[in-house]
């Protein structure tokens, strides 16, 4: 994969945080690059720097040295109001624990991020929205408000979110840590169709091998270094190195 | 964006019910509060303004420059009561030139002095009373309210006479100073005068205002004689009809008792001299002439809807312009003490409102605070998905004036409640103070439209101010916190 096709690329990337009078080395120089459609898996064990990776590229975080490249934009030194955009344009969030706005229904979630770019949607996004609310299987749940939802549910509202502004990319952080094993799966088989059927690049933190299994490139962490970078083939179970 | 901000605000003051309830009750407390206080006071201070104006002070008063300020009856500062009040020089003038403005309704002139007041033949205590002297052609057409006759009539016009207070009549005797009866009025620190004067009437009494109560009123001439005005060249006499000079040609004790005057008889047996021959010369004698240009006072009402502090500056600009020795005071230099202790009181409830909004704004920060506390991942991931700062902070401002708002008025709701359960039943009082305040034994307060104003205006500005330093809180959260685990 060359540095030009690359949805995401990182080089050479720190992180590290001050606790007290100690440096702790979150990220401690990690580089790869992420090829558009792509159904990436993050993985590792706790505090091996999984979230901190995925705050960097989702811009809600910054390097404290090396460059993160997000489709062709290096975003050390934009301003606030340019990452905001560079956000709402490109990356679309999924949140282990949902995080859907408690006060709007579920279609009211969906249309958020829209409603936040432009204050109204045309009828073509509505039309969108109603196809995306469709492929989580809520159409009869559009009303609904969060409380009135199971978790399985709350996660499929917050994918139809993130797919509302049609990113190039989408980060989820644990997506499948607060639901149980077999709602996890129709989860992650959701996340898949959708990164098939709309060719979307996911970029998915997780430390379940059974959910790593179902990624095209693994990125396997440990204590801030990458410790694998592989190009899966899942219909053999083989792969290769990575760049 | 902004309806998404007004669905999303109000339907989070529904969802943060602890919160929508400690700042409501706060605000709607406050506002209730703002709403009984003002409508009150202002009731009051309105009463109050309007029984001095109708009655007694006018809007403005014009008198001589002095070095210590004059009330509308006389100094202000009340151990001076009987020290003459300077005549106003110039008084044509003014009277002339504020007659003739378009703003003034009306302009009427007086003067004051403090007499002894004693009953024909002396049955009865003397009693003191403080006399307006006023032209009875045109001072009831200017304060058609200002003389409250209880017994006996006023002047019919032009006539003199004297219209006693009732302290004085109780002082001096019932019977005494029946209408129709005569009283001798003797002048105190200004000369020794000493006229009588027919009782036309007896004033009501004057419990809500004391100062009123000291008031008696006589024709303008008697009062002049009284205070020994008259014309030093011997211009044409003025006088009143009516208004008696008793003893005829007798007009002050001076004239009576100076040395070039009385002779003292022979005192190896002569007969009492020439006092005789003194009293039965006096009758001779030409009556004094008084100067009927001599006022003290040019009282001014101002036309309804023009501008008092206008009419006023136009005024003080003629004065200047001519280098007139005169000033111009308004209705609350003259009203004294009570008017004065309805503005402090008034002073005083603004200061404990401040007080209050201060201490509401605190507990709403407070609240408001915890609140955004709460919500930090809901913050965060906003700002995540795409949310701006601007977002933010308008949602947190939004949240909090429409919960201020709607509580605010529902608290004037309730307060404008209380005012109309107030009017509609009456708050009756045998308290002194309070029947001072209210104008009399009931009080009816009239809702204070500016005082709503004042409270909804308050009541937003405590929503915005509140709401600064959470936003600020609000604003410190870092996308990244949508991430943290729970």
């Amino acid at each position: 994969m060359t540095e030009g096709s690359a949805i995401v690329s990182l080089d050479s990337v720190k992180k590290t945080y001050m606790l007290g009078t100690t440096e702790v080395h979150a990220v401690a120089g990690v580089s790869f690059s992420l090829a558009r459609g792509d159904f990436v898996s993050i993985a590792g064990p706790s505090g091996s720097g999984k979230t901190t990776i995925l705050n960097m590229i989702g811009c809600i975080d910054t390097p404290s040295a090396g460059e993160v490249r997000i489709d062709g934009t290096i975003t050390s030194g934009l301003s606030d109001d340019e990452i905001t955009g560079l956000r709402s344009r490109t990356l679309g969030f999924i949140f282990q624990s949902f995080n859907l706005i408690p006060v709007l229904s579920v279609r009211e979630n969906v249309e958020f991020p829209l409603l936040l770019g432009k204050g109204k949607v045309s009828k073509e996004q509505e039309e969108w929205m109603d196809r995306l609310i469709e492929e989580v299987g809520l159409t009869d749940r559009r009303e609904h408000r969060p409380y009135e939802l199971s978790g399985g549910q709350r996660q499929r509202v917050a994918i139809a979110r993130a797919l509302a502004t049609n990113p190039r990319i989408i980060l989820a952080d644990e997506p499948t840590a607060n639901l149980d094993s077999k709602t996890g799966e129709a989860i992650i088989e959701l996340m898949r169709r959708i990164n098939r059927e709309f060719g979307t690049t996911f970029i998915f933190s997780t430390h379940d091998p059974k959910i790593v299994a179902e990624a095209d490139h693994v990125i396997r962490l440990k204590d801030g270094l990458v410790a694998e970078n592989t190009l899966a083939r899942r219909a053999n179970g083989g792969g290769e190195a990575a760049k | 964006m902004t309806r998404l901000v007004l669905k999303m605000a109000a339907r989070n003051v529904l969802e943060h019910r602890r919160k929508s309830v400690t700042v409501g009750v706060i605000v709607a407390a406050a506002a209730c509060l703002f709403t009984l206080g003002f409508s009150v006071l202002d009731t009051a201070s309105e009463g109050i303004r309007k029984e001095f104006r109708n009655r007694i002070t006018g809007d403005l008063y014009v008198t001589a420059k002095t070095p210590k300020p004059l009330s509308a009856f006389s100094w202000k500062d009340m151990n001076s009561l009987t020290e003459p009040v300077p005549r106003l020089e110039g008084h044509a003038k003014i009277k002339s030139y504020v007659e003739g403005l378009a703003g003034v309704e009306s302009a009427t002139s007086r003067a004051v002095g403090v007499v002894q007041v004693t009953s024909e033949g002396g049955t009865g205590k003397p009693g003191a009373a403080m006399l307006m002297g006023v032209d009875t052609n045109d001072y009831e057409k200017a304060f058609p309210d200002g003389i409250r006759v209880a017994g006996g009539a006023s002047w019919t016009k032009g006539s003199g006479g004297l219209i006693v207070s009732d302290m004085a009549a109780g002082t001096v005797g019932r019977e005494a100073s029946k209408p129709g009866s005569s009283l001798t009025l003797s002048s105190m620190g200004m000369g020794s005068a000493i006229r009588e004067a027919e009782v036309l009437g007896v004033l009501e009494p004057e419990d809500s205002n004391p100062l009123l109560s000291l008031l008696s009123y006589v024709d303008i001439d008697t009062l002049r004689h009284l205070l020994g005005y008259y014309l030093e060249d011997g211009g044409e006499t003025g006088g009143t009809p009516g208004a008696k000079v008793a003893p005829a040609a007798a007009p002050n004790e001076d004239d009576l008792f100076s040395v070039d005057t009385v002779t003292v008889g022979d005192p190896a047996g002569g007969s009492g001299g020439d006092v005789a021959k003194l009293l039965s010369g006096l009758a001779d004698r030409e009556p004094p002439k008084i100067d009927t240009d001599a006022w003290q006072y040019i009282v001014v009402k101002v036309k309804k809807g023009a501008s008092v502090d206008g009419v006023r500056a136009t005024i003080e600009g003629f004065i200047k312009a001519r280098g007139l020795d005169a000033t111009v005071y308004g209705w609350l230099d003259g009203a004294g003490q009570i008017a004065s202790t309805v503005l402090s009181i008034k002073d005083i409830f603004n200061y404990i409102a401040a007080l209050i909004a201060l201490v509401a704004l605190l507990i709403i920060m407070n609240a408001l605070v915890i609140s955004v506390t709460e919500r930090t991942a809901e913050i965060g991931t906003m700002r995540a998905i795409g949310g701006t700062r601007n977002f933010v902070k308008e949602l947190i401002v939004t949240e909090t004036v429409l919960l201020s708002s709607v509580a605010g008025v529902a608290g004037m709701a309730l307060g404008a409640a209380g005012v109309w359960l107030t009017r509609l039943i009456g708050f009756r009082t045998d308290n002194f103070i309070f029947k001072i305040l209210f104008g009399g034994e009931v009080f009816r307060p009239d809702l204070s439209l500016p005082g709503c104003a004042i409270t909804l205006a308050a009541v937003v500005a405590i929503g915005v101010v509140a709401s600064l330093y959470p936003t600020k809180i609000a604003l410190r959260v870092s996308p990244s916190v949508a991430m943290q685990r729970d």
